[in-house]
């Protein structure tokens, strides 16, 4: 795993980031707006002293100074010379320079000059000039001696209207260094505003650059991660099949011994023993089941974990299986002198889809529990069941027994793994402790479950539920027929054992014989289908796994053949309990299955069961 | 609407009338003082060479009118007077610029192509009143600073010449 330590966005971090963000470019924005205002203000100045400027006070206090000058000079001139004097030009010029000093006031170009003291001491005398002279240029002519001495105050004017000028310029400069040096301020303010955003934007960029990084690494670390998972995983598959393999295999090593060492101890039952002997054998054969059971129980629970186990839907009638099962236990439970009572619902629809061996092995799990926990009293059975909206019933199957009960803390221990009800109990009386898990997992695959109640030294209580969907009858020929024990009306059939493992053949002769019927053997695949071919059997029983050609290949062999010995019924025979086995020698054309080790009732059964069928196809076709 | 049109019919009938009138007394003389000589390239002169007018000839023409900012005066302004292509017309005049000299001698050059431009005015009037001399009169040529941005310049101001007493059409 990889130990470095990887920066990981938590929603906080984001909303951080966002906020930081939204905030850089609010402070941005605010930038540019001051950028902007600072810019427009710059030009609203620069248009202001462009139309101040337009006709500036320079220019102003010039054309007064030259008018004034003019003015005396004629004036003068006229007064020297009055007679041949033009009056009227005189007068003009006077008007004019009488609107040069109108220009001077309430001018917006000279509002800076007016506060300037050479304006202050020139205006007010020049007003009193206009005011003295106004009069005396309406007739000029008649006025000669009083406009000589307007002419000694125009001569007097002369330095102040001077100065005037002077200040006028004075104030253009300055104004220009004033407006110059605020310009530079404002642009050197600009010139920080635009350092500080280019700041911000490379504080900005480095922050998302850093961001990217951090996120990428982080993208990569899941990946890596996710590999590593991946790998992990595969890994663990790949163990998980090793284990399952090796079961399976285990499997098949471990039922054939004990197909040998049960078909032993059903012949020697049969032999004639002393009563010690007996009991001996009787205690070894229950010895042997109780192997079985146990390992029965650990193949299903290694096939529930691997997801091994399926669940097969067919139509069944649920109140067959339970009379089936009924039928199984009672035996037992006569042995202990119980009462063992089925009631059932009479308004239960006939068919529905479900599993019937899992249903089964769930039934006679728990029934045989039942019984094994009772003493005294018995184990009641009451099978109720009520319609859903959906086109389905409910099950509520209630075993109920009148045994040594449970306690609160064993109850709710019950249901797992390798958890026994009490450890001392299940010494005298066996049991793998996985039945109940077992069940519970498969009732719950079947959309159902197993609930348990109990009062100790009373007894206890085991509900299944289940939830089947409603089924049609089925044609009479697609029919899986239950296995009855009473399928024993059959005459003597010559069944072909295909068994490579010689104490499987033995034990299968006997068994076979001892059920009344005529037995060859072949030793391999080919060997069976050679017999096949050249001779007429009642039936096959193929072992899957031989040498030189297995079962499956056998059988398909078989149903190649030419005529009708092609159409014989074939029935696998193997200690692979898996589900694929069974699914393996169904796909290879065999009719039906049976693990090993063989139970010769069920053998019986299942033989005339395939039989039947085979003569019932038959039938239909030869009609 | 139909007052206005009816003004503005009365208008068109009097502008035809007036017009017709001028061009009668084409060499009609100035009967008062001598306010503007127009000079150059002209084809209606009425003395010599040169147009001269007085200031019943200039009222004659259709006035106008426009109140403006300037430079000059912290108030807005309002200007009466004829259009300048009015009195170009009047004198036939066939240049390209006119050059423009005020009573004390200042002389600028004004493009023909700015009295098509704008509604250039040759003010006779300002706020009503007739302006002597000492209010920059009696003639003051103005732009319409306030209807045209473009004219807030430099160059529009000094174009804008007041105390205007001759005009030389180049």
């Amino acid at each position: 795993m990889n130990q470095e330590a990887v920066r990981v966005f938590s929603p906080q971090d984001n909303r951080r980031f966002l906020l930081v963000l939204a905030l850089v470019t609010t402070l941005l924005a605010l930038g540019l707006a001051i950028t902007a205002a600072s810019v427009w203000q710059q030009s609203r100045d620069v248009e202001t002293t462009a139309r101040l400027q337009a006709d500036s006070a320079v220019s102003m206090s010039f054309q007064l100074e030259r008018e004034f000058l003019r003015t005396r000079h004629e004036l003068s001139l006229a007064l020297s010379r009055p007679d041949t004097a033009h009056w009227q030009g005189v007068q003009a010029r006077y008007d004019i320079l009488v609107s040069r000093i109108d220009l001077l006031r309430d001018n917006p170009s000279m509002e800076r000059l007016a506060q300037s003291e050479a304006y202050q001491l020139l205006l007010p005398q020049l007003q009193d000039l206009l005011h003295a002279a106004d009069p005396l240029m309406e007739r000029p002519s008649v006025h000669l001696s009083e406009l000589q001495a307007v002419v000694q105050r125009l001569v007097m004017l002369g330095p102040a209207v001077q100065a005037l000028s002077q200040a006028a310029n004075g104030l253009a400069s300055r104004q220009m260094e004033e407006q110059l040096s605020r310009v530079l301020k404002q642009e050197r303010q600009l010139l920080w505003l635009l350092i500080g955003q280019v700041l911000v934007l490379l504080l900005a960029s480095a922050g998302l650059w850093w961001r990217q990084r951090t996120q990428w690494r982080e993208h990569r670390h899941m990946q890596q991660l996710n590999a590593e998972l991946a790998a992990a995983r595969d890994q663990a598959e790949q163990a998980s099949l090793a284990k399952t393999q090796f079961l399976a295999n285990m499997s098949h090593e471990l039922r054939t011994p004990f197909n040998g060492m049960l078909g032993m101890f059903h012949l020697l039952e049969q032999d004639q023993l002393t009563p010690v002997q007996r009991e001996h054998l009787a205690t070894a054969h229950q010895s042997a089941r109780h192997l079985l059971n146990l390992l029965n129980d650990i193949l299903d629970l290694s096939a529930l974990d691997a997801g091994k186990l399926r669940i097969c839907p067919e139509p069944v009638q649920l109140r067959a299986i339970v009379a089936e099962v009924q039928q199984w236990i009672q035996a037992h439970a006569e042995q202990k002198k119980l009462l063992l009572q089925v009631f059932m619902d009479r308004g239960c629809p006939q068919w529905v889809l479900t599993d019937p061996t899992r249903v089964r092995q769930i039934l006679l799990n728990l029934m045989n529990n039942a019984i094994k926990f009772t003493d005294t009293g018995g184990v009641s059975v009451d099978v109720r069941c009520a319609p859903t909206d959906d086109e389905q019933v409910d099950w509520h199957i209630e075993i109920r027994d009148t045994g040594c009960g449970m306690d609160e803390a064993t109850l709710a221990r019950l249901f797992q793994r390798f958890v026994r009800a009490d450890e001392s109990l299940t010494r005298t009386r066996g049991g793998t402790g996985l039945g109940l898990e077992i069940s519970r997992t498969l009732a719950q695959r079947m959309n159902g479950d197993i609930t348990a109640t109990s009062i100790p030294g009373e007894g206890s209580c085991f509900t299944l539920k289940l939830r089947t969907p409603l089924s049609a009858c089925p044609p009479e020929t697609a029919r899986q027929d239950v296995p009855q024990a009473s399928d024993r009306e059959n005459a003597a059939w010559h069944v072909l054992v295909a068994e490579d493992h010689p104490v499987n053949r033995k034990v299968l002769g006997i068994i076979l014989r001892d059920l009344g019927h005529r037995v060859s053997f072949a030793e391999d695949g080919l060997q069976a289908l050679n017999m096949a071919r050249e001779q007429d059997f009642d039936l096959v029983l193929m072992d899957i796994h031989m040498p030189h050609m297995d079962g499956l290949e056998s059988a398909r062999a078989i149903r190649a053949l030419p005529g009708r010995r092609a159409r014989i019924p074939i029935i696998a025979v193997t200690a692979d309990v898996m589900n694929e086995a069974q699914e393996r020698s169904l796909q290879a054309g065999m009719d039906d299955f049976i693990a090993k080790p063989i139970e010769p009732r069920r053998l019986q059964a299942l033989m005339s069961a395939s039989k039947r069928r085979h003569e019932e196809t038959a039938r239909a076709q030869a009609a | 609407m139909l007052f206005m049109d009816r003004i503005g019919f009365i208008r068109v009938i009097a502008c035809l009338a007036l017009s017709a009138c001028w061009s009668l007394n084409a060499q009609t003389l100035p009967q008062g003082r001598v306010v503007l000589t127009v000079s150059g390239k002209i084809g209606n002169p009425n003395q010599g060479t040169q147009a001269l007018f007085d200031m019943a000839m200039l009222e004659a023409l259709p006035q106008r009118s426009f109140t403006t900012m300037t430079p000059w005066q912290k108030e807005p302004v309002q200007f009466t007077g004829p259009l300048l292509r009015d009195v170009l017309a009047q004198v036939k005049a066939s240049g390209t610029s006119i050059q423009a000299t005020a009573l004390n001698d200042y002389k600028i050059r004004i493009p023909v192509e700015d009295t098509q431009r704008f509604d250039v005015l040759m003010a006779l009037r300002m706020n009503g009143e007739p302006m002597p001399v000492r209010t920059r009169g009696p003639l003051f040529i103005v732009y319409p600073f306030d209807a045209h941005a473009q004219l807030r310049s430099v160059q529009y101001y000094e174009r804008s010449i007041w105390q205007l007493r001759a005009l030389d059409i180049e």
